[in-house]
């Protein structure tokens, strides 16, 4: 059988006539040129179209706090943006993970630096904040417990800088597999892959979740958005104002370069209780 | 797999054009060339039975150059078989596809195969397969260099050259009963 699958392998792989492989290589070149024109036409027309939809929209609603904005989300139906309270929290395209370096927050402990983000996020002060020191050394990488009034418990990865302050590495509470980890518990991607499109949260809500907020921070600015119980249900989020660049396709391995630093998702309860908060950073664009 | 994916001397995710005419160009040129043969004879294993494989050997090229240089890989051989393998999988997802909308629309008058039987039957299995079936058999390599390729563990190579040799086996029993 082996010889026999050898022979038919090699007859499969010589049942082609080859084409002269400087000229295979010169079209993919002149291919790849063109679609690169392509991008940088296409880029410049977007860009145009977008100034024009951002100006007519600020001159619609200048002076309001809630504006609707369909700019840039053409996949989906007009979507509420809030003007963002959390500029302080996150950070705003820089190379360090939120909070922002230039934020006014607390960053001398893993407890003072957990307290302060939950509090921007949520608009309350945490009932208690406790870190998970345990055995370990003292200066490295804690989780911090954050309860709030609502009796939910917001887990917190904090570390250590050089300058001995602290910066948050993730939020999130364990995805419920029992393997005890802290996870943002979403995952972010391109609404369409291989073209260049706005970004997409999917996300699993804590039970009971009837309302919510994605803050979410990109190299253009600081934005939320408010998740309504259709979005919680669907379980997923189309964020205005980002986008993907599309050169990322499932043939090709590597990341999505994307303008998307940092997203935030608070979980409400009908009574407006917080939850959950799901966190994570994504680091600055690469192109 | 790759030293670099993003970014070349201007930190821009696609390849710098003005290198490209000074010379990194010629350099790739020179790899693809010397690397074309045995890519060509992978493609035609891996391809779906109606592409010609110099085509997706193509388009596999220009989706590489698309994300950079094919100097800047650690090893651009390994990198265009991945390509092709998920190319030729993607392909073969879409040609399964129209031909069920073809049928629906008008149902089959005569078969496209005019292969003989045993290179029938090979291409009756997924390019996955065929391709760790190649690279096992025929180019010799181990299964942790073939799984690589495939984007999979070693384990699962194992268990995929087994199961082709099992399917291809049952295949050619099948036709001689």
């Amino acid at each position: 059988m082996n010889s026999n699958l050898v022979e038919v392998l090699r007859l499969a792989a010589d049942r082609s006539e080859a084409r002269d492989p400087n000229l295979v290589f010169a079209t993919a070149q002149r291919r790849v040129r063109k679609r690169r024109t392509m991008i940088r036409a296409g880029a410049v027309v977007g860009a145009a179209l977008s100034g024009v939809g951002f100006v007519a929209l600020a001159n619609q609603s200048s002076g309001q706090r809630e504006q609707r904005v369909a700019a840039s989300d053409s996949t989906t139906a007009p979507r509420r943006v809030l003007a963002a309270p959390t500029d302080v929290v996150l950070s705003d395209g820089g190379p360090q993970v939120w909070p922002s370096e230039g934020s006014a927050a607390d960053r001398s402990s893993a407890v003072a630096v957990s307290s302060a983000f939950v509090a921007s996020l949520t608009g309350e002060a945490p009932a208690e904040a406790v870190a998970r020191q345990g055995d370990g050394p003292q200066f490295a990488p804690t989780y911090v417990d954050v309860k709030l009034a609502s009796g939910a418990t917001i887990e917190v990865l904090a570390a250590p800088q050089g300058d001995r302050s602290w910066r948050i590495l993730q939020v999130g509470q364990p995805p419920g597999d029992s393997s005890g980890g802290v996870q943002a518990d979403f995952i972010v991607g391109p609404v369409e892959i291989g073209t260049p499109s706005p970004l997409m949260l999917k996300f699993a809500p804590p039970i009971g979740a009837a309302a919510g907020t994605a803050y979410y921070s990109t190299t253009e600015g600081t934005f939320a958005a408010k998740l309504d119980m259709e979005d919680i249900e669907q379980r997923q989020l189309v964020l205005p104002n980002t986008f993907a660049s599309g050169t990322k396709t499932t043939d090709t391995p590597g990341p999505e370069p994307m303008n998307l630093v940092a997203a935030a998702l608070v979980f409400r309860s009908g009574d407006g209780l917080v939850l959950s908060i799901r966190a994570g950073y994504f680091g600055s664009f690469a192109g | 797999m790759a030293k670099r994916i993003w970014g070349c001397c201007h930190n821009r995710p696609l390849p710098c054009v003005l290198e490209l005419v000074n010379g990194r160009g010629d350099e790739d040129e020179h790899i693809f060339r010397s690397l074309y043969p045995r890519l060509r004879r992978f493609a035609a294993v891996v391809s779906p039975v109606e592409e010609d494989p110099e085509d997706l050997v193509q388009e596999a090229l220009v989706r590489t150059l698309r994300r950079g240089r094919l100097s800047d890989l650690e090893n651009p051989e390994r990198y265009l078989q991945t390509v092709l393998v998920r190319l030729a999988s993607n392909h073969r997802r879409a040609l399964g596809y129209r031909r069920r909308l073809f049928q629906r629309l008008d149902p089959p008058a005569a078969s496209t195969a005019s292969f003989p039987s045993d290179l029938a039957d090979l291409f009756r299995l997924p390019p996955e397969i065929r391709a760790v079936l190649y690279l096992v058999e025929v180019e010799g390599w181990t299964f942790r260099d073939t799984a690589e390729v495939v984007g999979c563990t070693e384990e699962a190579a194992r268990t995929r050259a087994s199961r082709g040799r099992r399917q291809l086996r049952l295949q050619l029993s099948e036709e001689g009963t």
